[in-house]
């Protein structure tokens, strides 16, 4: 049989058996509607926690913690120092397989605090401890302007003893027991989008501020803090003299950590070295390790572990299990509906080829083989799973469209909070579209091969 | 010698009804040579549908040899008793098995649709040929609701010449009309005979039929009557 003479049959079929196709089509068109609807929902919701909340393709690893001294090793000397990560071990990790890159932090080693914000916000905010990191400027070059992030040393202003031989909003740079500094702009830092989005949805609405996202983003000028170094509400530096010096937040990049301020690498470990010592200065306190995909962190892992080295934060991995879990359990859901939806396709089919004996006998009489009479049923079963399928998307579409809207509308903002809960990758259309077509398909074999099986000459002979 | 239309040696049928199982056929040996019109006769029941199934490779289940111009039907797979269906063999059937959702001519072009060698166009032109030589070219957009009773015998004969079969089989083909109408359905197959040189194997249980054949056998509890065999 030519193809055109197939398709002028299913046309046929299509015409004067819409009512019942379309009673059978409707099961399938709703189990593709709940397949794509929560698959939909569940790639999105991933593509926000593992994405931006939880980063699924990335572990920090950090060495282990330094360990209790007890009480006499108090009163001996104070606990040991934490072991940190050597550049070797970074350069180890950037070797291992399905590593993008690695991005080793030194985190502030002395107390500090900080205050300011008055620009921005309208008077200043303050953190009584701030923690914060050193990070290579390199790894946040594609999320602040060219010129922003660099240590502010590394084209000194004047010598100077103090602020006031400083111009501008300098100030003065002066290390502990130096006789003199450099005059500095202010320390370049940025933040991670979690501490603005924690800002904007939490603290701002709170003590009424503005929310700074787009704000920082837009000014090339940021906002200025006056930060405490060496010292902070709960105590000072073992070594060195706690000063003060100026930062200024120049923008948001996925490389910062998550609650504190990041500062050029080179910043943090003058600083280190001036209040903990030359191994302050030296070991980094974590390695960020980007793999190329998620499916690869778990041999990141493995790898670090045989290092020494353990996760910091397994938040990335559980969420992504929960979020899996709950895809795979819902999926399930619009499985059964699927499967139900194919047995209701059987029995329309069934009816059909019960009530075509005689139009099947008659094409076998006129030279149909019983593979075109199969053929002709399935093709029937794939085209009705075509259009269910085609309408299973748009209502999965629609359905997401409107719980955009109500969520928009009705849920209150909340810390990454998206403009969309779903994601409709081109792969998914053709997964529902496939999986329509195939339960469809699936459906209509037995009534197919129960076609294909009609004895002509009974068929013939019984109207 | 020619090789005949249909050679067929010892033929058996059992329709299995469990414990009533019951013998259509019983030992059937018939052969018809090619251009002959045979009427096979006989009362309800004595297998002369059975034995136009058979011959026609409808129906499988039979003992013994049936062989259509030389080729055995036993041997041949499903497929190949499709074509074999579509290309030489012509079917008219009692209650002519039109498909009532088509127009006259959708019907009678219904056997191009499975032929994987036939040209749209030519099949349109022949399909609009045969309704012409029937007598039926200005019904062709009409459905078989609005056909009498002879009027949709023709339309079935049509169909049934749309492939250029070189063997017409009949099965009670006047059983559903009127005399007036079945007598012009007789004489059309006449007609066929003649100018289209076409075997024609008819079954009925009348004998006016009988009369337009060229052979008449006589069928009687699954066995060919040799001593009723006659021409008219």
């Amino acid at each position: 049989m030519k193809l055109a003479a197939l398709v002028r049959l299913v046309r046929r079929d299509l015409a004067r058996a819409r009512r019942a196709l379309a009673g059978s089509a409707f099961g399938i068109a709703a189990g593709t509607a709940t397949l794509v609807f929560f698959l939909a929902l569940g790639l999105g919701v991933r593509a926000v926690l593992l994405g931006e909340v939880f980063p699924i393709d990335r572990i920090e690893l950090e060495p282990p913690k330094a360990k209790d001294p007890g009480l006499l090793g108090l009163l001996l000397g104070g606990g040991g120092e934490p072991p940190g990560i050597s550049p070797d071990d970074v350069a180890k990790l950037a070797a291992l397989p399905g590593v993008e890159r690695v991005r080793p932090k030194l985190s502030l080693a002395f107390p500090a605090s900080a205050r300011g914000g008055r620009e921005i916000l309208g008077h200043d905010v303050g953190a009584s401890e701030l923690p914060g990191d050193g990070i290579d400027p390199a790894l946040a070059a594609n999320d602040v302007k060219p010129g922003l992030f660099v240590d502010p040393l590394d084209a000194p202003g004047a010598a100077c003893v103090d602020d006031a031989g400083c111009t501008g909003n300098d100030y003065c740079e002066r290390a502990t027991g130096a006789a003199e500094g450099r005059c500095s702009a202010p320390v370049p830092a940025i933040v991670s989008r979690y501490l603005v989005e924690i800002f904007d949805k939490t603290i701002a609405p709170a003590h009424g501020f503005p929310a700074v996202g787009e704000t920082l983003l837009g000014r090339a000028q940021g906002i200025t803090f006056t930060v405490r170094i060496g010292e902070s509400l709960l105590g000072r530096a073992k070594q060195g003299s706690p000063r003060t010096i100026k930062a200024r937040i120049v923008g948001i990049s996925g490389s910062a950590t998550d609650l504190g301020l990041t500062f050029p690498l080179g910043v943090v470990r003058r600083w280190n070295r001036e209040f903990g010592g030359d191994r302050a200065a030296e070991r980094y306190s974590s390695a960020v390790v980007e793999a190329r995909s998620g499916a690869e962190v778990a041999d990141v892992i493995d790898a670090g572990a045989r290092m020494g080295l353990s996760p910091k934060d397994t938040r990335a991995r559980d969420v992504s299990v929960l979020v899996s879990g709950v895809m795979s359990l819902l999926s399930l859901v619009a499985g059964v509906v699927l499967v139900v939806s194919a047995s209701s396709i059987t029995q329309t089919f069934r009816a059909l080829v019960l009530e075509r004996r005689a139009e099947i006998a008659l094409y076998r009489a006129v030279g149909a083989t019983a593979g075109e009479i199969g053929a002709w049923t399935v093709s029937l079963a794939a085209v009705v799973g075509f259009f269910a399928g085609a309408v299973g998307l748009v209502v999965a579409r629609v359905l997401a469209f409107l719980a955009d809207w109500a969520a928009a509308a009705k849920l209150p903002d909340f810390p990454f909070k998206p403009d969309t809960f779903f994601a409709f990758p081109p792969w998914l259309w053709l997964l529902g579209m496939g999986f329509s077509i195939l339960f469809s398909v699936l459906g209509a074999i037995g009534p197919a091969r129960a076609a294909a099986k009609v004895d002509p000459a009974r068929a013939l002979a019984g109207s | 010698m020619n090789t005949p239309a249909i050679r067929a040696r010892d033929l058996a049928r059992v329709h299995d009804g469990g414990r009533d199982a019951r013998k259509a056929l019983a030992g059937v040996d018939l052969v018809v040579e090619e251009g002959e019109f045979v009427c096979v006769l006989g009362p309800s029941g004595s297998g002369k549908s059975t034995l136009l199934a058979v011959i026609g490779g409808l129906d499988r289940g039979y003992e013994g040899k049936v062989e259509l111009f030389g080729d055995d039907l036993g041997r041949m797979s499903d497929a190949v008793l499709a074509r074999l269906r579509g290309e030489r063999i012509g079917f008219v059937f009692q209650h002519f098995h039109l498909l009532h959702h088509l127009t006259v001519l959708e019907n009678v072009t219904t056997p191009a649709l499975f032929d994987p060698r036939g040209d749209e166009e030519a099949c349109l032109a022949r399909a609009k040929h045969l309704l012409d030589r029937v007598g039926l070219a200005d019904r062709a957009a009409d459905t078989p609701a609005e056909l009498s009773g002879g009027q949709r015998q023709r339309v079935a004969i049509a169909r049934a010449l749309l492939r250029k079969p070189k063997l017409l089989l009949c099965d009670e083909p006047t059983g559903n009309l009127d005399a007036e109408t079945g007598a012009r359905i007789i004489e059309l197959f006449e007609e066929l005979h003649r100018e289209e040189r076409l075997t024609i194997v008819a079954v009925t249980h009348e004998e006016r039929l009988a009369r337009a054949a060229t052979r008449i056998l006589r069928l009687h509890e699954g066995r060919v009557d040799t001593t009723a065999e006659a021409r008219p």
